[in-house]
């Protein structure tokens, strides 16, 4: 096990470091002089000279990155070209809703998306797999920002049973808050959920064919049981491979989902300072949500561990 | 009286994409307490679905059990609902069973002991503690040391033979009235096998409960079982007590069975006889005799009249066969030459005179090491080395066979890569025809190649299944330039077809459209494309049916006469090895333990591995097995990670002395040509 | 006699094989009434794509603002957007976009990762290890914001989402393939062209590549949805597509704001969007069944 968590722990360290030299040549793949680029073509030398010090473009690359390194490391992310104010306190601000919006669609589709899939496999060829496997499939397929506008459309503006846009903290107004983060939340977490609905039935179904469900029935036992105790074990562990990869997706979506629904998260702060071609921040959020997903792998990977003995005793 | 079990008119069929296949044909068989009764047949032949269709454990759909009755103590099982109360409590209750594959049937996210208990417990009724209680007991009984703390392992810390005998302890912790093993042994090796049906049978008679032993080795039934069902096709074919059918089989199938295995007291030159044919195909059956196309008997009955059932034809005695066997005589209803061998029961071989072997060796393998770098971590640390093969010595000359005998992870098959260069050796040489290949490059080898073959285990894995069998068999051909035009390659793939008999017309399907025994000779005729003088057959015929195995060894033997070829043999079937090779090593732990001709080997053993090995494969004569002293070698192959001290074999040698675990033998001659690697003798 | 190979491999079938093959592949994947339904539908989209300039009933960029913000109507039958232009012209350009971006970029992908795949599971050590790695950490990232960063450095349009989307997907494939010459490789037929003294050339091409292939194609049509969402999503932001080049996921976007008063400029091509992407995964589930009946569920 030990062992297992060392690997991981590693293939992360490297995986960061791939993304975090990505997010650090962003400012050098504008094309042209990137300086120029931010600034337009009214900057004065002046101008330029002052932020193509700030940006240390004038240092030797590799030294250039050392020392972004060391600040992101140290928490410091570079100050806005726009807003002209640091990029960590920017970010920081702006992060509860996404992770509140985030956490809360992540635990919505694995609560709702696990059972439905196993219900589906056991039900297989009836009705209510039908239904749950139509469902998914349209789940997937929908466009999410389409559909968080349909909702407002029907929930919000012709129903009237929750608020049109907008996120409230729920150290503010607990209530208010949940009425806030649902609708987000659930048209964030629809595709994934499906997903692990998919992925939980066509698991269920192979460990339902394995010799040892085959042992568990010959010794008499009763087929709920069998369900519940041999195979669910067996089943989830493939699930939770995908609920890990889902993680991006999530991450991913919450630009869309913010600018729907005009949460001030992350998401809308890189779109914002994509428009604004504020390379800093968008480089500060890049790294920031890079080690977010990141981090929330190695913990999915972790809990393998929990999952499968044959991992915990290697 | 009243049997325990008592079955009637059983039939199941498997409905797959519009064809139905009838798995189970109008089956009838009773079993009585304490009885070790044994249902042979090759595989697919119905021996499973049989049995799992009176415990209703059939997967529904595809399956469905079309007729019949299942009667235990008075009562219909099939009548019972599949999940309900009743038969419940008979399944692993009353009957249990235990399955073919031990590596896969028990649940890997569950402890042993916790799936061992929830059978107690559901059936014995008892509580937690006390079912704990019974469970190391068990685990005791069936021979898993340190019980007390292995009941909370996980199934991935045992063997395949210790996985095994949990399987055992599982169904036999709740004293049921019969057990089934099906093919319980099929993936162990002879030893473990020899182990595990020892226990099995001592603990099936302490209990006086009854033995359903499922299997397709004719030496396993002669060695356990008190009577018998031979299976063809979905049907009991004969049935009888052992020594009965083994003394008087009366049908065709039986006899052409018995006809096609070696057996370690062969004379060494009898000829296999093969039962020619395909193994039957259960879709759309006809109402005939099931064995008709590959039957020697058949009459002109046969052909008009519906398939035969079961007649007695002595008391306890009955065969579905319309013809009398035991009266046929040599001339009259015999159509063919085969025919007639199958009721002499065998037939000289043809004494050629051998050829004189060549001065040189046509391949010398000196020193042989193959370890491999056990690596922790991610920094790819070496932690140890598994001794894959740890200096390995043998010679081969043209012309002739070696066979390489041993358990399953001896390093038999590493032996046969190392030469291939499949893997580079770490040490040693490999001298093939004067050259050492053994660290030669790639790129400067390929062209010798050429001239060494390999035979595969596995006939399905072996076979690209996108190509056709043409450009199976003819990719040597193109790869080495041996042929100059089309024409003359499509006249070399038919000749190469022709020489392994199969026809040409067939070339262009791809290979699962083959039988198993189909294609194992288009990889025969891929080995002879390049026209090599040294084949590597690595359990080149394991994985087929005994009755088609018989014609792969007839097939090797023939062309080894005919091309002058030489074989490097490997198997794990100590009679099959006996009966092709010229000379015979014996590995154990990566080692050679023993080598000599075919005849000192078998007749005078030395090593006592190599006896232990002989004397734990069962021979298909209960008579002879009657006489025959069991002696089961104890404990595991350590693995060869951890090595023993001194002579490796000492944890498990009867007549160890306390110098082995110091001193490590090495080979020495005994007499002319035998070797042997041990100090005691 | 370790293997009971039981399970009717032992059958021999008589029709030739690839007519065999290709019946049974038929027979599964035209098996299923709803495969065969979107089927249809993605035949369709894709004629109307072909043929926009003959289908459409007016020019998708013609403006009239006199006549904008029009309710369906038998001159529009989807009305008209802020600008008087007909929606359902746009509609019908809009799929030819979804379908450009989707089907440049998957091509892109697949062929990149193929080959990436290919050479890491083929190889191995530590070539395999470098990209093993990079995959990890494309896969690791959200692709939406992947294409924002690119999008903040050279800007938005069409070229942007192809690239975003082509580096998206590439790491899918590399690793399906990886995964599969992994198996294939140790299979022994791959031993047995070795022994034989076949080059690592014709080895990986005659006899690696060919049974990796039938899960990338299946891959292949499940991310043409998969593009063509993402493609829209992007639009949508405004980082994709950019006016007046009619794209599916910037007409929601611009339709939000008539959301009350005209609704159908945003539902109608949002629908569009679900239609087809359900339509290629439909598709794709079904190409997986009839391929390979081992890969049921799997992906
Ligand atoms: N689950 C199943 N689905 C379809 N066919 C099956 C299934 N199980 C067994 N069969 C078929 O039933 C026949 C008998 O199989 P089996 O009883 O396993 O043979 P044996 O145990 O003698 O090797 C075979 O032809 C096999 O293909
Ligand atoms: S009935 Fe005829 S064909 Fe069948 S086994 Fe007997 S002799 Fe052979
Ligand atoms: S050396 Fe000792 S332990 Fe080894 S085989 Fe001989 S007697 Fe047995
Ligand atoms: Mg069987």
């Amino acid at each position: 096990m030990t062992q297992f968590i060392i690997q991981r722990i590693y293939q992360t360290v490297i995986v960061l470091f791939i993304l975090s030299l990505f997010c650090f040549l962003l400012i050098h793949m504008i094309p042209g002089n990137p300086v120029l680029t931010i600034l337009g073509d009214e900057a004065t030398p002046e101008e330029i000279r002052m932020l193509t010090e700030e940006l240390g473009l004038d240092r030797p690359l590799p030294m250039q990155y050392l020392s972004w390194l060391g600040g992101v490391v140290q928490g410091d992310l570079g100050t806005s070209i726009i807003y002209r104010e640091d990029v960590k306190d920017l970010i920081l601000k702006r992060l509860p809703p996404t992770v509140h919006i985030g956490i809360t669609s992540f635990i919505i589709s694995i609560v709702a998306g696990v059972p439905l899939g196993v219900i589906a496999a056991v039900k297989r060829g009836g009705w209510i797999d039908g239904f749950i496997t139509t469902s998914s499939n349209f789940s997937m397929a929908i466009p999410n920002f389409w559909l968080g506008i349909l909702g407002i459309y029907l929930f919000a503006l012709n129903l009237g049973w929750l608020p049109v846009q907008g996120y409230v903290s729920p150290t503010e107004d607990f209530w208010a808050s949940q009425r806030y983060v649902i609708m987000p939340s659930l048209v964030l977490g629809l595709s994934t959920m499906a997903i692990l609905a998919r992925q939980a039935r066509s698991s269920m179904l192979e460990v339902i064919r394995q010799d040892y469900i085959r042992t568990a029935i010959s010794k008499g036992i009763k087929t709920r049981v069998v369900i519940r105790k041999h195979a669910l074990k067996n089943a989830i562990i493939p699930v939770v491979t995908i609920a890990g990869l889902m993680l991006p997706n999530i991450v991913g979506g919450s630009v869309i989902i913010e600018q729907v629904f005009n949460v001030n998260g992350i998401g809308r702060l890189v779109l914002q300072s994509v428009f604004n071609q504020d390379i800093v921040v968008v480089q500060g959020c890049l790294i920031v949500l890079a080690i977010a997903v990141a981090a929330a792998n190695l913990l999915v990977d972790l809990s393998y561990g929990y999952f499968d003995p044959r991992i915990r005793y290697k | 009286m009243e049997h325990l079990l008592d079955v009637k008119n059983l039939s199941t069929e498997f409905n797959i994409d519009g064809t139905h296949l009838k798995a189970v044909d109008d089956v009838s068989y009773h079993i009585d307490k304490g009885e070790i009764v044994s249902f042979v047949g090759e595989s697919g032949c119905g021996k499973s679905v049989t049995h799992m269709s009176g415990l209703q454990l059939i997967p529904t759909p595809p399956g469905k059990i079309t007729g019949g009755e299942v009667i235990y103590k008075g009562i219909d099982l099939l009548k019972l609902k599949p999940d309900g109360e009743e038969i419940r409590k008979i399944r692993g209750g009353e009957i249990g069973f235990i399955f073919q594959e031990p590596m896969t049937s028990l649940n890997p996210v569950l402890t042993i002991g916790e799936q061992i208990m929830e059978s107690i417990i559901l059936h014995l009724k008892v509580g937690r503690a006390e079912a704990r209680r019974r469970t190391i007991d068990m685990l005791k009984k069936v021979g898993i040391p340190d019980a007390e703390s292995r009941i909370d392992d996980y199934p991935h810390q045992f063997s395949g033979g210790m996985r095994q005998r949990l399987m055992i302890a599982m169904v036999l912790s709740v004293n049921p009235k019969i057990v089934i093993a099906d093919e319980v042994t099929t993936a162990l090796d002879v030893t473990t096998q020899a182990q595990i049906l020892e226990l099995l049978r001592d603990i099936v008679k302490s209990m006086d409960t009854s033995l359903i032993l499922v299997t397709h080795n004719l030496g396993v039934v002669a060695r356990y079982a008190e009577r018998i069902y031979v299976m063809y096709a979905g049907t009991v074919v004969e049935t009888g007590t052992t020594k009965e059918i083994f003394n008087n089989p009366r049908h065709p199938y039986t006899i052409g069975l018995m006809n096609a295995v070696p057996r370690l007291d062969d004379p060494k030159d009898k000829k296999l006889v093969p039962v020619e044919g395909l193994p039957p195909n259960l879709a759309n059956k006809k109402d005939q005799c099931p064995f008709l196309p590959r039957c020697v008997f058949r009459t002109e009955e046969c052909h008009s009249s519906p398939a035969p059932s079961l007649n007695e034809v002595r008391e306890g005695h009955a065969a579905a066969c319309y013809v009398d066997v035991s009266k046929v005589q040599n001339n009259n209803i015999v159509e063919d030459e085969v025919a007639s061998s199958m009721i002499v029961g065998e037939q000289e071989k043809p004494i050629i005179n051998e050829p004189a072997l060549p001065e040189e060796n046509l391949l010398e393998v000196n020193h042989l090491k193959m370890y491999f770098p056990v690596t922790k971590s991610i920094f790819k640390r070496k932690v140890g080395e598994v001794k894959a093969v740890d200096d390995v010595s043998f010679y081969l000359k043209q012309g002739e066979t070696l066979g390489l005998v041993g358990e399953s992870g001896c390093g038999k098959s590493t032996v046969a890569r190392a030469i291939l260069r499949l893997y580079n050796p770490s040490e040693g040489e490999i001298n093939f025809q004067g050259q050492d290949i053994s660290k030669m490059r790639k790129k400067v080898l390929r062209p010798l190649r050429r001239n060494i073959s390999m035979i595969f285990q596995d006939p399905f894995s072996s076979l690209d299944p996108r190509q056709t069998a043409e450009s199976v068999v003819g990719e040597p051909l193109i790869v080495h330039n041996l042929v100059n035009n089309r024409n003359e390659y499509t006249q070399r793939v038919d000749e190469l077809f022709r020489m392994v008999g199969l026809d040409p017309a067939l070339k262009n399907r791809v290979p699962h459209e083959f039988s198993g025994g189909q294609r194992q000779r288009i990889g025969i005729a891929r080995a002879l494309a390049s026209e090599p003088s040294l084949i590597v057959c690595d359990e080149a015929i394991s994985a087929l049916d005994v009755s088609i195995q018989a014609q792969i060894i007839n097939l090797l033997e023939s062309l080894k006469e005919q091309l002058n070829l030489s074989y490097l043999f490997i198997a794990h079937d100590l009679s099959v090895v006996r009966h092709i090779s010229d000379r015979v090593a014996v590995m154990y732990l990566g080692r050679i333990v023993e080598t000599a001709d075919w005849e000192t080997l078998y007749d005078n053993p030395k090593h006592p591995y190599t006896k232990a090995l002989l004397g734990a494969v069962p021979i298909p004569d209960p008579f002879i097995e009657e006489e025959r002293e069991h002696v089961v070698l104890k404990g595991e192959v350590p693995s060869p990670l951890n090595r023993p001290t001194g002579c490796s074999f000492h944890n498990r040698c009867p007549i160890a002395t306390p110098e082995c675990k110091t001193i490590d033998p090495s080979l020495s001659e005994i007499e002319d040509g035998h070797e042997v690697a041990c100090i005691n003798i | 006699m370790r293997t009971d190979t039981s399970l009717g491999k032992n059958e021999v079938i008589d029709s030739p094989p690839q007519r065999k093959e290709l019946k049974r592949f038929l027979k599964v994947f035209l098996g299923r009434k709803i495969v065969i339904f979107f089927g249809l539908i993605l035949l369709a989209v894709i004629f109307t794509a072909i043929f926009a300039e003959q289908v459409a009933p007016y020019d998708p960029y013609a403006q009239n603002l006199g006549n904008a913000l029009q309710p369906p109507s038998a001159e529009n039958l989807l009305g008209t957007d802020s600008l008087g232009r007909d929606v359902l012209s746009r509609v019908i350009f809009g799929a030819r976009t979804s379908l450009i971006v989707g089907i440049i970029s998957v091509s892109l992908a697949a062929s990149i990762g193929v080959v990436i795949g290919l050479i890491a599971g083929y190889f191995g050590g530590i070539i395999d290890s470098i990209i093993s790695r990079l995959i990890d950490a494309i896969i690791a990232f959200p692709a939406i914001i992947l294409a924002l960063a690119i999008g903040a450095v050279i800007g938005a349009g069409m070229w942007t989402v192809i690239l975003a989307l082509t580096i998206g997907l590439t790491p899918s494939y590399a690793r399906v393939m990886r995964g599969q010459v992994l198996t294939v490789k140790e299979q022994e037929y791959i031993k047995a062209s070795e022994v034989i003294g076949a080059n690592n050339i014709r080895i990986m091409f005659k006899h690696v590549f060919p049974n990796c292939i039938s899960p990338i194609i299946v891959l292949i049509t499940l991310n043409l949805g998969v593009a063509i969402l993402a493609e829209a999503a992007l639009s949508f932001l405004g980082v994709g597509i950019t006016a007046p080049q009619a794209a599916w996921g910037a007409m929601v976007s611009e339709g939000q704001r008539y959301l009350v008063s005209n609704p159908n400029l945003s539902f109608a091509p949002g629908v569009c969007v679900l239609l087809i992407v359900l339509a290629f995964n439909m598709v794709g589930d079904g190409l997986r069944d009839a391929l390979d009946p081992r890969l049921r569920g799997s992906i």
